[in-house]
């Protein structure tokens, strides 16, 4: 353990500037002063100057040879002084180019995927909205509200996967859970209107008629066009089938396979590769030079 | 002697393309660079390298130089040189004549030193003085070598040598005084080797280690 390592950094610090003349006069008296009150500090200043004077004294080398540039080596030292830093700065502009390109094409398509979610309807929402109205609406409303859906501009088409369904809602689901839960096959939408029919033709005690509990006519039963693909259901909102008919089906397919147009990029993909490859070039020729020097 | 004004002409001239004039700058401070390179590399052949570099270095970049000392301008560039060289030597580590602990780290004992076949009379030489003192420096970290060895080797005052190796003179100071600290504690080892300050601050914490 040396002796000094009790003294502070600071003192060693103020000891180490006053034997190289480097304090100011207000540092240099306050060290004196304390010089004369502190034989420790004497001594760890003894011991710095004992230091520097052994490594002042280091003999000087001779040159093993002289370093002086004839005019050849002068000549080349001048010829590639500009090609690092050329390359250097060219190969800094095309990374950030192509860092500007990715990120603005990154930056778009995120903006113009936002854009054509906003513009996009929700046809869900609307749909349970026209339903609930046309439950509560009179006769003539009903059938303008089915006019309306029913026109092609108004029309939505939601293929889904096609499954044989017992009916919508929380009524028709369930027998179909019960049916397969015991392993049976789903019935079939002939069996699932007979089963409807049983459940209506069962006297429910206590319960109203069911002419009593829906304000719609008899004549709101008829099927109305479909809102969602291959679903057909009557005016209650009750489905009475689930198969497409072929006309449909042509419909969709036909929508399937018309071609989509394709988005153009905001950069062309040649511009990108270009500068990917310029970068990469002159990034190896600057590590090459560099690795030269 | 060298005065002032005729180096101000030299430099000029120097910028100006005069490959004379730039031959007669180097031929006046390349001792120093040449010590201070070696003092921080620790190895002749490395250190003439390093100057022969930061000449063609400083050729190059003459055009740059915006006043100020040139000596401290010489010796900024020699010391990045010796920093590149350094970074070489890492990537690329030779085997060491010094022993090394499993770490990786130099043995700062003086065994390796020592020849067992010579007297103490040789071992008082200089040049084992010297060995000693390079042994313990080379053992320093690069920031605390370079700023001892500009200090006390090459002489160059706090300024000076702030501006050499960009950073401030505070810091500067600091690590000064943390390098001497170190050296102190590493030259410790070398007692016999070292004039009387040395042995009798060893001696004295050995007496009191007791």
């Amino acid at each position: 353990m040396n002796r000094h390592a009790e003294i502070p950094d600071k003192d060693l610090t103020l000891l180490s500037g006053y034997i190289d003349g480097a304090l100011s006069a207000k540092d240099r008296a306050k060290v004196e002063k304390r010089l004369q009150q502190s034989s420790r500090l004497k001594d760890a200043l003894d011991d710095l100057t004992a230091l520097k004077n052994a490594m002042r004294s280091l003999p000087m080398k001779p040159v093993p040879y002289q370093f002086t540039l004839t005019r050849s080596e002068a000549q080349n030292a001048r010829r590639g002084r500009f090609l690092l830093p050329a390359f250097g700065w060219a190969s800094m502009v095309s990374m950030i180019l192509l860092a500007v390109v990715f990120s603005s094409e990154l930056i778009f398509s995120q903006r113009s995927g936002l854009k054509m979610a906003a513009e996009a309807p929700a046809p869900q929402m609307a749909y349970s909205l026209d339903t609930e109205s046309a439950e509560v609406a009179p006769k003539g409303e009903i059938e303008e509200a089915s006019e309306a859906e029913s026109s092609p501009e108004n029309q939505q088409v939601y293929p889904l996967n096609w499954v044989p369904s017992g009916g919508m809602g929380g009524g028709g689901g369930e027998p179909i859970l019960i049916r397969e839960a015991a392993g049976m096959e789903p019935e079939s939408p002939a069996e699932s209107d007979e089963s409807m029919n049983f459940e209506e033709s069962m006297p429910a005690e206590g319960l109203p008629d069911q002419a009593e509990m829906t304000s719609v006519p008899k004549e709101a039963e008829d099927a109305v066009e479909p809102l969602i693909f291959g679903v057909r259901e009557d005016q209650l909102g009750q489905v009475i089938d689930s198969k497409p008919t072929d006309e449909e089906m042509t419909a969709v397919t036909a929508v399937r396979e018309a071609p989509q147009p394709e988005e153009e990029p905001l950069i062309p993909t040649w511009v990108k590769l270009t500068l990917i490859g310029l970068t990469a070039i002159f990034g190896i020729i600057w590590l090459y030079l560099k690795s030269r020097r | 002697m060298i005065s002032i004004m005729d180096e101000n002409e030299l430099i000029k001239r120097a910028v100006g393309g005069d490959l004379d004039a730039f031959n007669q700058l180097v031929l006046r401070h390349q001792e120093v660079a040449y010590n201070v390179a070696c003092r921080i590399l620790a190895d002749e052949h490395a250190a003439a390298d390093a100057t022969q570099e930061a000449v063609i270095s400083m050729y190059r970049k003459l055009e740059s130089y915006r006043g100020g000392s040139f000596r401290s301008w010489f010796l900024r560039i020699v010391t990045n040189a010796c920093y590149d060289e350094l970074r070489r030597q890492r990537r690329r580590p030779t085997v060491p004549i010094e022993p090394e602990t499993d770490e990786g780290e130099l043995v700062e004992s003086p065994e390796w030193l020592e020849d067992k076949s010579a007297g103490p009379e040789e071992l008082l030489g200089a040049a084992e003085v010297e060995k000693a003192i390079q042994h313990c420096l080379s053992g320093l970290e690069e920031k605390f070598r370079v700023v001892l060895t500009l200090v006390d080797v090459s002489g160059e005052d706090y300024e000076s040598v702030s501006r050499i190796i960009g950073t401030p003179i505070g810091t500067v100071k600091s690590r000064l005084a943390r390098a001497r600290l170190k050296m102190q504690q590493c030259l410790r080892g070398f007692r016999e080797l070292l004039p009387a300050q040395f042995r009798q601050d060893t001696e004295e914490c050995d007496e009191s280690a007791r």
